[in-house]
């Protein structure tokens, strides 16, 4: 039940419709998990009376409402600068896609610049060989580049704050456009340079080494998706369609981690027996959904408890 | 219906049972009676007591007298109560008062008692 939670709380990239609308769903959830949030501390600093008379009757340790009060606070602060963001994020799409648009790129230009990278399953080969470049750019002007070498997808001089999973974008356009020599599996990233940083590096040089001993061979022995010029004035294409988008992005800091989903079989201090699953890249819209479902499922049980308070023993 | 829809729907039933089952009192006050005590600086308070809930347990109730022409308080006293679910219970108590005049009562039940 939980794994089809999970599942249906991630907002795939499939197209740049598909990006906006990812965007807009991390918006709207910071700003239900703030509300939820300062919801959950008016609640408790309301009634603290009767949620500490409960706590202590109940055997529950009083400390559990400490750990709620400091839960929270901790969900404000670390979210406080995407809220921020998502706020004015809002604030720029009531002005206009023009205004919105100009005022955005504005501040890519004014912003650190970053290179994202990730790494595929497969090597890409464009027409000619070699690393492709594609600009990001649209109307409004230049965000960076999209670079295409080898199994290495990345993001080149863009904005920092801007995440890496629009790259998955890129790697969706691959998968329809490219065709794929030497594997049954569609082209996807497998290792996230900002989430693992040296895992992803290592992968990289190893594909790398792959790639030299073939050139070696004269064979090609990593699985490979091939580009022919359509496919990369498709992509071209793509790319600059999305940069409307990317822009909307770097209101957004990166919340991109890795998730891991631990069932206790003995249950902590002990723990000596957990089934664990790990997931080397979360979509922030499931992360960010689950954390927004954790605060309003306190929030509910919190509200329960002070409407309905539960049987507990007398003095 | 599949099984899963199945298990979510008694899971959800069995969640809302226990929610049900674990419920404690909804005391409300129905009135508050007070009369002369043959005891001297004293009061007979009589508090009746409605629960609104179908849980039951003990309740705490909270009488405070006044002095009807100057409103000061002039005596509390607290004290529990064990409710029934959905029971009615009238309770009387002897209250002390620092005043010598006619004094009006309140109360006001709480669950749980702090």
């Amino acid at each position: 039940m939980m794994q089809e939670l999970w599942r249906r709380m991630h907002a795939a990239v499939t197209d740049v419709r598909s990006l906006r609308r990812r965007t807009t769903a991390l918006v709207v959830l910071h700003l239900v998990l703030v509300a939820a949030c300062v919801a959950v501390l008016v609640l408790v600093v309301v009634r603290i009376r009767l949620l500490v008379t409960l706590a202590q009757r109940s055997n529950v340790e009083t400390l559990t409402l400490a750990f709620v009060l400091v839960f929270t606070l901790y969900l404000l602060a670390s979210t406080a600068p995407a809220v921020w963001g998502g706020l004015r994020l809002l604030g720029a799409r009531a002005l206009g896609r023009e205004r919105e648009q100009r005022w955005l790129q504005r501040r890519v230009e004014q912003a650190r610049r970053d290179t994202k990278r990730v790494y595929l399953n497969v090597v890409v080969e464009p027409p000619g060989g070699g690393p492709l470049d594609l600009p990001i750019e649209d109307g409004w002007g230049r965000v960076g580049a999209l670079r295409l070498d080898g199994s290495e997808v990345a993001l080149v001089d863009v904005p920092e704050q801007i995440v890496n999973s629009p790259l998955a974008l890129a790697v969706v356009a691959l998968a329809t456009i490219g065709t794929v020599e030497g594997t049954d599996s569609r082209p996807q990233i497998v290792a996230w340079g900002n989430v693992d940083e040296e895992g992803a590096e290592q992968y990289g040089s190893q594909v790398r080494a792959f790639q030299r001993l073939g050139e070696a061979l004269g064979r090609t022995l990593w699985p490979v998706v091939r580009l022919d010029e359509a496919g990369v004035a498709h992509l071209r294409g793509v790319i600059r369609e999305a940069a409307a988008e990317l822009r909307e992005d770097m209101l957004l800091p990166d919340i991109e981690y890795s998730a891991e989903f631990t069932i206790p079989i003995i249950p902590e201090p002990l723990a000596l027996m957990q089934v664990r699953r790990e997931q080397k890249h979360a979509d922030p819209v499931a992360t960010l959904g689950c954390a927004t479902l954790v605060v309003l499922a306190m929030l509910g049980a919190l509200g329960w408890l002070v409407l309905r308070p539960p049987w507990v023993p007398g003095k | 219906m599949g099984a899963g829809q199945v298990t979510r729907a008694l899971l959800g039933a069995v969640a809302l049972a226990l929610l049900a089952g674990c419920a404690g009192p909804a005391p409300e006050v129905e009135s508050v009676r007070t009369e002369p005590s043959p005891r001297p600086q004293h009061v007979l308070v009589t508090v009746a007591l409605r629960n609104a809930s179908g849980g039951d347990g003990q309740v705490e109730v909270r009488v405070t007298l006044r002095e009807r022409v100057s409103g000061r308080v002039v005596g509390q006293e607290t004290f529990e109560v064990e409710l029934l679910p959905h029971g009615r219970v009238a309770v009387t108590r002897e209250i002390p008062v620092a005043a010598t005049g006619e004094v009006t009562a309140e109360a006001r039940a709480g669950y749980p008692p702090e």
